[in-house]
């Protein structure tokens, strides 16, 4: 499913924009970040994107159709959507909440047994299923929140802070999961504000900031954008000279925001806005020009570093 | 997919959430245990001794009071075998200290309570022997009622000595201060012969249990029906509201509807899943309630009733639904269960109440049955098990010919028919919301339609009271209070159209203020119900009143109409805090204190106070002027809190009609 906004906007109060002309396209098998700091407007978008509440502006199509009352069921059907919160029933167990959503889904006997048994396993849940969901751990809760969106297979999923109380196994999985998902051909969004959790995984990224869109990709520098940046820590010996080091980077372009000497040696925060096969160049001539390279560290994500140039270090 | 499959399709993942794991067993045990409970509570005020249970069939109308019986027939009763020996030997003993002067009067509290009933029959006798005979009798009756003056005189002389000797009477016969005996009343004549007959000594009567197998039955459902009439009007609606407040506050909603069931299907669903065990508890009662009304008033009678039942429930299912999902989406689910129970307990037992001790006709009650429907279900519940004979109602009234047993049903299917109304706009407006969209719950035409039927049940109620069944206050034909029917059938209305005046203010367009949004329609809606309750009266009603009267009664109820509207409308677009609240409900209570002043003014007119317009000027003018105050105050104190507050946005999304 395609999901496409055209100058989407929203208001609640009449006095100020939640999010204000959104354009951009959740496509199918790609994972879409919808990233920004608290009160950016992501929740709310997302929930838009699941046909929960309707724009104040604008237009969302599903597939090139705007909803109406008559094909909402239908795509909704098509949806999974895991909003803010579990969205649980504390008094049913794992496995009774699934088989009732699975109902509510209108899976047939036999494929719904199948699929509460497919994500029990596949949210590691299997041991917990008959353990009601009050009783479950805030984590535990979160994989069964999650579990209940993957029933029907959707060819949309929209998650919000999908990450929120899992251990750090959980979030591998699910990172896995949601790319499994997409490779399947689903369109995935994941709202969050945590960074490092969507690095690699997300194909694209809506950075909203006052509720406005400021990025739309991760493929590469759009004309008129800003491109993309890379933070580095480069760490060389006490012998090495910083004035090389700089005259080095400087033939390369790349910027030392910062340097420091330490017990071992000095340290560069260096920024990079070239290609890997640059960077891969930079550092043969650091070693060439005896610059006692010790190591080269990324320092912050392809997403937070994107994040840093277009929404001014307000990254949560 | 067919309309059968949407709804199995709907329904079926609600149900088995609901009777999931024991939960089924359970509910039959429960049902069972309740069905056992009605019928052993049913046989047990049907044929139980003590005086709980016969106060019970007293106040049923199954069994004459016990003081009635000894009155009208000059016994005492002994409600045991014990009290019987007790009160045999008392009377012997009443009998000694009567006619053989012997000694006084001991101890015994027996021989007392008879030389009381002794007193009390020698007064009866006193009045029979002092009260001329009409002289309109036959002369055989007026033969055969001298004679028992006579004798009356005779017993009298002969034991007023003795009784004046004991205290019990003074030495000069109390006669002339409203002593009378009714020489028409052969219920009276009976009693009169009972006395002389027992030579003035009460007889003793051992009290019988005298319920009859049918009328047991009819009590066997009668508690059927009252535990069905809870559960309709209190329990089923409570948890229906309960559950999806509980859905809002857990946040089910969202992935519910992203389920691809439609907004009705969740609806149904949420209802059904709600309500189900309830259901199959109640199953069993209601065999019971349609067994016993087959046998006490048959089948029409028990369809209706049940119709009435199950249609009710489902309605206050419905309003309470959308109420709970409103409180839901403010407060948590545990705050919204004890408002709803807050809402839902008074008004069902005085409706209960109202609706059983209403059975001389319930068209009295006409002008609060939309209101109060619940008085439509206990008054079903009630004339289906244990049907009153209206026989007592037009004896000796001469305007018998216009009691017309159909009244009740009319009156019941038009409460009923004022609550489904209300149960459909409450649906629509659930549909909305959850629906997502930036309507508001209610349209213009939804809300007016309301309205209408709010004002036009009252009238059409009002309309169906026979004469000798109402109290002069709702009768149209007083010439009095046929002045104050309109503001009775507006003021009825006026709690429905301050829901309606919420459901339409909930959602409002940003740029213009819930004032300038729903303002004008909420007026207008006042307006229009208030000049319906005028032209729908009687053609005397605005006759009856001078200029200054229409201005000074319309005038107010324009006004209390108008400030409940506002505050529904405030309730809903800018609920206020806790001062705020604090301060609406004392306006409320100015408006409702102002609505009753209307009806006043309506009732006793421009000839019985001074100044029509402020007639609280009378006892102090500084009142006048705080009430012109209030009557300013109020409602610009509300509109000053609707008032549109200009953001930088230009979005106008209203206009829904």
């Amino acid at each position: 499913m395609q999901i496409d906004l055209q100058g989407v906007h929203k208001t609640y109060d009449g006095r100020r924009w939640v999010v204000r002309d959104l354009s951009f396209s959740v496509r199918p098998g790609r994972v879409l970040g919808l990233i920004g700091p608290n009160g950016a407007g992501k929740s709310t978008t997302l929930r838009m994107l699941a046909t929960q509440m309707a724009p104040s502006r604008g237009a969302i199509r599903y597939d090139g159709a705007e909803p109406r009352p008559d094909t909402l069921p239908s795509i909704r059907r098509r949806i999974g959507f895991l909003g803010d919160g579990h969205a649980l029933y504390r008094d049913m167990t794992p496995r009774e909440y699934l088989a009732f959503f699975a109902r509510c889904l209108g899976l047939a006997p036999a494929r719904r047994r199948a699929a509460v048994d497919e994500v029990l396993a596949m949210f590691s849940l299997t041991e917990k299923a008959d353990t009601p969901a009050g009783a479950l751990s805030k984590g535990m809760r979160q994989r069964l929140a999650l579990a209940r969106c993957f029933l029907h297979e959707p060819e949309a999923l929209l998650v919000d802070e999908p990450a929120d109380g899992l251990d750090p196994r959980g979030r591998m999985e699910l990172r896995r999961i949601l790319r499994a998902a997409a490779d399947g051909g689903a369109a995935v969004v994941i709202a969050s504000h945590i960074l490092r959790e969507l690095d690699g995984l997300c194909d694209d990224a809506v950075i909203l900031r006052d509720g406005r869109a400021q990025w739309c990709t991760l493929e590469g520098p759009r004309e008129g954008t800003a491109s993309r940046a890379l933070h580095f820590e480069l760490r060389t010996t006490a012998g090495a000279s910083p004035r090389t080091i700089t005259a080095v980077a400087a033939r390369h372009g790349a910027l030392i925001e910062g340097a420091r000497a330490t017990r071992d040696g000095h340290r560069f925060d260096l920024l990079w806005r070239r290609s890997e096969t640059d960077l891969a160049a930079f550092v043969a001539d650091l070693v060439h020009a005896g610059a006692g390279v010790c190591g080269l560290e990324r320092t912050c994500t392809d997403i937070e570093a994107l994040y840093d140039v277009v929404s001014d270090d307000r990254v949560s | 997919m067919s309309t059968v499959s949407k709804i199995r399709q709907a329904l079926a993942p609600f149900l088995y959430r609901a009777l999931r794991g024991g939960r089924r067993m359970r509910t039959a045990v429960f049902a069972a245990v309740l069905s056992a409970f009605a019928i052993a509570g049913g046989l047990w005020i049907a044929y139980g001794e003590h005086a709980f249970e016969r106060e019970m069939r007293e106040a049923l109308d199954l069994e004459v009071p016990s003081w009635q019986r000894e009155h009208e027939t000059f016994v005492k009763m002994a409600l045991s075998d014990g009290a019987a020996r007790r009160l045999l030997r008392a009377r012997d003993r009443t009998i000694e200290i009567l006619y053989e002067s012997a000694g006084d009067t001991g101890a015994a509290p027996e021989v007392h309570e008879l030389l009381y009933a002794v007193s009390d029959g020698i007064r009866t006798l006193e009045e029979a022997a002092t009260t001329p005979i009409p002289q309109r009798l036959s002369p055989s009756e007026r033969r055969r009622r001298s004679a028992l003056a006579q004798q009356a005189s005779e017993l009298a002389a002969r034991l007023r000595p003795r009784l004046v000797e004991l205290g019990l009477r003074n030495a000069e016969f109390e006669a002339g201060y409203g002593a009378f005996f009714d020489w028409k009343s052969e219920a009276e004549i009976h009693r009169l012969e009972r006395i002389l007959a027992q030579q003035g000594v009460p007889g003793i009567v051992r009290y019988r249990v005298e319920t009859t197998p049918r009328q047991a039955v009819g009590l066997v459902g009668f508690c059927a029906g009252f535990v069905l009439f809870v559960v309709g009007a209190i329990l089923a609606p409570f948890v229906a509201g309960s559950a999806i407040a509980g859905e809002v506050h857990a946040g089910t909603l969202a992935p519910l509807l992203c389920t691809g069931l439609s907004v009705r299907q969740v609806i149904a669903g949420l209802f059904s899943g709600a309500t189900v065990r309830l259901a199959l508890a109640a199953a069993p009662l209601l065999l019971v309630f349609a067994a016993a009304g087959l046998v006490v008033t048959g089948v029409a009678a028990t369809l209706f009733a049940i119709a009435v039942l199950v249609g009710g429930t489902l309605a206050f299912c419905a309003i309470a639904m959308a109420v709970g999902y409103g409180l839901g989406r403010r407060w948590i689910p545990a705050v919204t269960s004890g408002l709803l129970m807050l809402g839902l307990v008074p008004v069902a037992m005085f409706g209960w109440f109202a609706g059983l001790f209403t059975h001389e006709g319930i068209e009295s009650a006409t002008p609060f049955l939309g209101l109060v429907p619940q008085l439509a279900m206990a008054h079903v519940v009630r004339t289906t098990t244990l049907p009153v004979d209206p026989t007592p109602l037009v004896s000796g009234c001469s305007d018998c010919a216009r009691f017309d047993p159909a009244g009740p049903i009319l009156a019941v299917v038009v409460g009923l028919g004022m609550l489904a109304t209300y149960a459909a706009l409450s649906l629509r407006g659930l549909e909305r919301r959850l629906g997502g969209t930036a309507a508001a719950m209610l349209t213009r035409v939804e809300a007016a339609v309301g309205t209408t039927v709010a004002v036009a049940g009252a009238h059409v109620a009002i309309a169906l009271a026979p004469k000798l069944a109402v109290p002069d206050a709702f009768s149209a034909a007083d010439p009095d209070a046929g002045r104050v029917i309109p503001l009775l059938v507006f003021f009825s209305a006026l709690p429905a159209m301050t829901l309606l005046a919420a459901a339409r203010a909930a959602v409002f367009s940003p740029r213009r203020g819930p004032l300038r949004t729903v303002g004008p329609e909420v007026l207008a809606t006042v307006a229009g119900a208030l000049a319906l309750a005028v032209l729908l009266s009687p053609a005397s009603t605005l006759t009856a009143f001078t200029a200054e009267e229409i201005v000074s009664v319309l005038g107010r109820a324009l006004w209390v109409g108008g400030v409940f509207g506002l505050a529904g409308a405030m309730l809903a677009a800018r609920p206020p805090g806790l001062a705020g609240a604090v301060g609406t409900v004392l306006a409320l209570l100015v408006a409702f204190g102002t609505g009753i002043e209307a009806l006043l003014i309506a009732e006793t007119g421009a000839d019985h106070v001074s100044n029509v317009f402020f007639p609280v000027a009378e006892a102090s003018p500084m009142l006048a002027v705080l009430e012109a105050l209030f009557l300013v105050a109020i409602p610009v104190a509300f509109a000053w809190r609707l008032r549109a507050r200009p953001g930088p946005l230009d979005i106008d999304d209203d206009d829904d009609d």
